[in-house]
């Protein structure tokens, strides 16, 4: 093993801090801040100590188990926790670019419930990503000369999939229309209803992401992921690869999950009333009976520089699915308007002057 | 000063029982004139069509509808009603009660009155036959609002005071035969709007495309259209004149009408000039006249006019205009050029929250336990139907070109439009 390391974060702007033995506190190279050392200790327990989840009910499906085969690195600039396998050494972490060192002080994190291997080798997302900017008209033409592609990291995101039946009523105001005419009148006769619709769904496998590094969209676009091939859990699937630690737990991230089966529960009630144009009048969809899991899903991150600007790529490790938002050259988008606008602008000037 | 006071508040107070007694005479005079007794119609029906009888009151008749369950004596039951007070006394009296005796809305018989100081005007044979042909819609509603619609156009009609018919217009119009008078005056400005230094202008122009094209043409003004509608008066002063060239009458006719409320204008064409003329061409020939029409340059709109028509005789067809066509070109082509771009950027952001679930949805779970609908209420929205153009409305938009025949049965093609 290496060096053992205790990584401190800035209070202010979360920037790794460094020791200055000249005066004898804690320096921020990055916003210049000076800390006592006890002071960050203090910060840094009270934010360990958050971190002690409550795992009751619909947490019980969770391992409560700690991992103790895999070594822990910290990112020195944006403090990312990820583990490997003692075999895998890591030097740059995957969402920042930066260094990362090793931290073996640091306890293991949850082990998860599940894993899905990687299936996407990591030879083949050049021509992956090759294929995603296929069609893309709007790319700057020298974006494959200029762009600089950073390290390709395989890295297992820890995500929360939730479990659980939406139940309830919903009542609905409904209408029905008709037209006819009276003499000289053009009538539309509307018919008002109240509408009560009570019903169950049950969802399984909700993924939301445990990752405050990664953004939320990034990994939504990510879906779908194949859940038939969840394996449980083994340390032997990080060989080559690294993982994120969590850092939202399940109670952070319930909302979204309840949020998503809430609307496509309600979609389905009101899809009974289609006749009626429905809207919602008050909504009793509630969940039930629900209960998570912690697995890993395997993801690519691509970080790339272009006009000295950041863009971050993800793929799916499992499907290959490539996902991200690439830049946008505004003289191409010009092209395109003016060529498009001129091209039809002649044709309906030339249509409309044959016509006449 | 107190005194003052106390004559002051009686005097109010006088005035506040005298306004108190208006009012309350007013509210009888204007009670409902639809009764429906057997619940045929719905609330919000049963205030409408009593609007409806109401907007009859303001015409001068009163149409009152009653629906009964039962009724012994129809005839007494009316007599008593309408000899009543409380109801009708804005019009004098005149009017026709509707009186439905059905038990349940599936059978039953209507009874008709005429009454009144004009009630004989009414023909309640041919309103008794048309009303049953109503009520054989089925709905009760559409059947009153049709006969109280048919009780209004028929007083319209019957009380408009149309003016004595001019000396050309022939006694028997079924007896009269068409002829040509190749002497009859060309412009005839019974309006009096063509100025007086330009008349000759005019007559001149008119005569150079009758000669160039070998069709007839007249310019006609008048104050009134005789209570006909002005594309008929049109047609029968062309026809009843001896206008027109030859057996087929080839020639066309410019009728502007000054009555207020019927101003506007109709171009009727005939014979050989209805080949020469459609409703693109006559609509470039109205685009032309129109502005100078709706500013009150009748001269200039006359003079447009008969340019127009001498280019669309002599080319065939309206000038192409460069400007629409360009103009909807390069909206169009904005409009495209800024959905190809906004697809292809959207094409370059394929990162979305999701907010949906329904790919997690376990197969068959959806249970649909109750389900219940209670009706509320109903409303109704009524928009009155758009009329044809060339018979009235605004200026500007489609000259309504139309084919149609004059009271003498000749044939013509044509359109106008109001300013």
């Amino acid at each position: 093993m290496g060096s053992n390391v205790k990584e401190y974060k800035c209070p202010a702007c979360s920037s790794a801090l460094a020791w200055d033995a000249g005066l004898g506190k804690l320096h921020c190279a990055s916003c210049g801040n000076d800390f006592e050392l006890d002071a960050v200790e203090l910060l840094t327990e009270a934010e360990e100590a958050q971190q002690e989840f409550d795992w009751s009910a619909y947490k019980e499906g969770l391992t409560g188990e700690t991992l103790d085969d895999t070594v822990t690195y910290t990112c020195r600039s944006c403090g990312a926790v990820i583990e490997t396998s003692a075999t895998t050494s890591a030097t740059r972490c995957p969402y920042c670019d930066n260094e990362v060192v090793l931290t073996d002080r640091v306890e293991g994190g949850l082990k998860p419930n599940g894993v899905i291997p990687f299936k996407i080798r990591s030879e083949d997302l050049p021509g992956i990503v090759k294929d995603f900017y296929k069609g893309k008209r709007l790319l700057p033409r020298n974006f494959f000369q200029d762009s600089k592609l950073r390290e390709i990291q395989g890295l297992y995101v820890p995500f929360w999939l939730f479990d659980g039946a939406m139940d309830g009523t919903m009542i609905l105001n409904g209408s029905v229309s008709r037209s006819y005419v009276e003499g000289q009148y053009d009538v539309v006769e509307t018919q008002h209803y109240l509408l009560e619709r009570s019903g169950d769904v049950q969802f399984t496998h909700v993924p939301v992401d445990g990752s405050t590094k990664l953004s939320d969209d990034l990994m939504d676009s990510l879906e779908p992921y194949d859940f038939s091939e969840l394996r449980p859990f083994d340390g032997a699937y990080l060989a080559g690869f690294v993982a994120d630690r969590f850092d939202s737990d399940p109670d952070a991230e319930l909302p979204r999950a309840q949020e998503r089966m809430t609307n496509t529960a309600s979609a389905l009630i009101m899809n009974t009333a289609a006749g009626f144009a429905p809207q919602v009048r008050s909504n009793g969809m509630a969940l039930h009976n629900a209960a998570v899991k912690y697995v890993l899903l395997p993801v690519y991150l691509i970080n790339c520089e272009y006009n000295g600007q950041k863009y971050q790529y993800a793929v799916n490790g499992q499907t290959g699915k490539v996902v991200g938002e690439l830049p946008i050259s505004k003289s191409q988008k010009w092209k395109w308007f003016f060529g498009v606008a001129a091209a039809v602008c002649a044709v309906v000037t030339a249509l409309g002057l044959f016509l006449q | 000063m107190r005194n003052t006071k106390r004559i002051l508040s009686l005097a109010l107070c006088l005035l506040l029982v005298c306004a108190l007694l208006s009012v309350a005479a007013l509210a009888d005079t204007t009670g409902a004139l639809v009764e429906d007794s057997v619940g045929l119609l719905e609330q919000q029906e049963l205030e409408y069509r009593d609007l409806q009888a109401k907007e009859l009151q303001e015409l001068g008749i009163d149409a009152p509808v009653i629906i009964l369950p039962e009724c012994d004596d129809p005839d007494a039951y009316a007599q008593s009603y309408i000899d009543a007070d409380g109801w009708g006394t804005l019009t004098n009296g005149t009017g026709v009660m509707l009186l439905l005796v059905t038990p349940d809305g599936d059978s039953g018989n209507f009874y008709l009155y005429a009454f009144g100081n004009e009630g004989s005007r009414f023909d309640l044979e041919d309103l008794s036959e048309r009303t049953s042909e109503y009520f054989q819609l089925g709905n009760f509603n559409t059947a009153i609002f049709e006969y109280l619609e048919y009780l209004k156009d028929f007083w319209v009609d019957a009380t408009t005071v149309r003016p004595d018919l001019p000396d050309w217009y022939p006694e028997d119009v079924n007896s009269f035969e068409e002829f040509n008078d190749p002497d009859a005056p060309r412009l005839v400005d019974n309006a009096n709007i063509i100025n007086a230094y330009r008349y000759q202008e005019v007559l001149e122009k008119i005569n150079a495309i009758r000669d160039k094209y070998g069709v007839d043409l007249v310019v006609y003004t008048d104050n009134t259209s005789y209570g006909f509608s002005r594309q008929l008066w049109a047609e029968d002063f062309f026809v009843f004149n001896g206008y027109g060239f030859g057996e087929a009458l080839d020639g066309s006719v410019l009728f502007i009408c000054m009555e207020p409320g019927n101003r506007g204008w109709y171009s009727a064409f005939s014979g050989k000039a209805e080949n020469m003329i459609d409703s693109d061409t006559l609509n470039y020939v109205d685009d032309q006249m129109e502005p100078y029409m709706v500013n009150g340059e009748y001269t200039d709109g006359i003079l447009a006019y008969l340019d127009a028509l001498d280019y669309v005789y002599s080319h065939g067809h309206a000038p192409k205009k460069v400007g629409g066509p360009l103009a909807a070109g390069a909206a169009l082509g904005a409009l495209s050029g800024g959905i190809t771009t906004g697809v292809l950027k959207s094409g370059m952001n394929k990162v979305k929250k999701a907010t949906t679930a329904e790919r997690y949805v376990r197969d068959g779970s959806f249970h649909l336990r109750s389900s219940r609908d209670v009706y509320l209420y109903s409303s109704y929205t009524r928009t009155r139907r758009s009329e044809e153009r060339g018979s009235g409305g605004g200026g500007g938009g489609s000259s309504g070109f139309s084919h149609s025949s004059s009271s003498s049965g000749h044939s013509f093609s044509g359109g106008g439009r109001s300013f």
